[in-house]
């Protein structure tokens, strides 16, 4: 489930130097994790070997950059390279078209940016490590009885 | 738009502050150095936005005006600026995405030029106040 028993590694990427510096501090102060920050998908893109536990992405990453690939489009590439790390998606946009394209793409979940966003993302992350240990309980006993 | 534009007369007038550190002051458990940091990434992130946002509103790229709001919106929260404010950034970047209202764009833009400078004056006084205790 984890890269070690001790810290799950988060990936948190977002163009918005502001908003990442102050996702980052939440979860440096709140959470037993490592962390990396990224202010592209390109960047994201390139440590993801490192194999991170959840990753919090900006659905609207080419807003600084135009040139930089989108979040849908980093998202894509994510699931190509390591389909089971789950991706939750963060955006100031609070319209159901945006969530939906995130969940067909396979997006754990979305949230928007708001003073309650961390709190949404805390409990998003325990319901992934939850499912991912209860999942690996089932394939243990489905393997040996 | 209009409780918006009264707002910024009050403050004019009472000396009201536009920036509210709490929620700041909260996130960081009060620690000045990230305050401080937090500052100082406002101070150079939001000045070239609202450059972005004067530029596309003259050029009428409304993708690009879309896309300045949009980024934005988050900063109101942190640095504890007016929800109004934050309401006038929704609408532009709605407006410029539906390209309606387009009429309404050139008032809601000077008045974020306005109070994102003061709130930037406001900022950097506060980073130096900090400068000098820590």
């Amino acid at each position: 489930m984890m890269n070690n028993e001790i810290k799950p590694l988060f990936f948190l990427v977002d163009d918005d130097a502001l908003f990442l510096k102050s996702l980052e501090i939440d979860f440096a102060q709140n959470t037993e994790s490592n962390i990396m920050t990224f202010a592209t998908g390109e960047l994201c893109l390139e440590n993801i070997s490192q194999n991170p536990d959840v990753i919090i992405l900006d659905y609207y990453l080419n807003s600084i950059d135009i040139n930089a690939i989108n979040g849908i489009e980093t998202l894509d590439r994510i699931k190509a390279s390591n389909p089971l790390i789950p991706v939750i998606i963060l955006s100031s946009q609070d319209k159901i078209d945006v969530a939906v394209k995130c969940m067909k793409h396979n997006a754990f979940d979305y949230v928007v940016k708001s003073e309650t966003a961390f709190i949404r993302l805390k409990k998003i992350i325990s319901t992934i490590f939850q499912t991912q240990k209860t999942e690996k309980a089932l394939n243990w006993y489905m393997e040996n009885m | 738009m209009n409780g918006a534009i009264m707002n910024i007369k009050t403050i004019k007038s009472d000396k009201f502050k536009y920036i509210d550190l709490s929620y700041l002051n909260h996130c960081t458990r009060s620690n000045s150095e990230l305050m401080m940091e937090m500052i100082q990434l406002y101070l150079e992130q939001t000045p070239p936005l609202i450059s972005k946002l004067k530029q596309s509103l003259q050029d009428k790229d409304w993708d690009s005006l879309q896309t300045a709001a949009h980024k934005m919106i988050p900063s109101f929260l942190i640095m504890g600026i007016g929800k109004d404010f934050e309401t006038m950034a929704r609408k532009i970047q709605e407006y410029s995405r539906t390209e309606q209202h387009l009429d309404e764009l050139p008032e809601f833009v000077l008045q974020l030029d306005k109070v994102c400078s003061q709130a930037c004056g406001e900022l950097k006084e506060e980073y130096n106040l900090f400068r000098k205790t820590t």
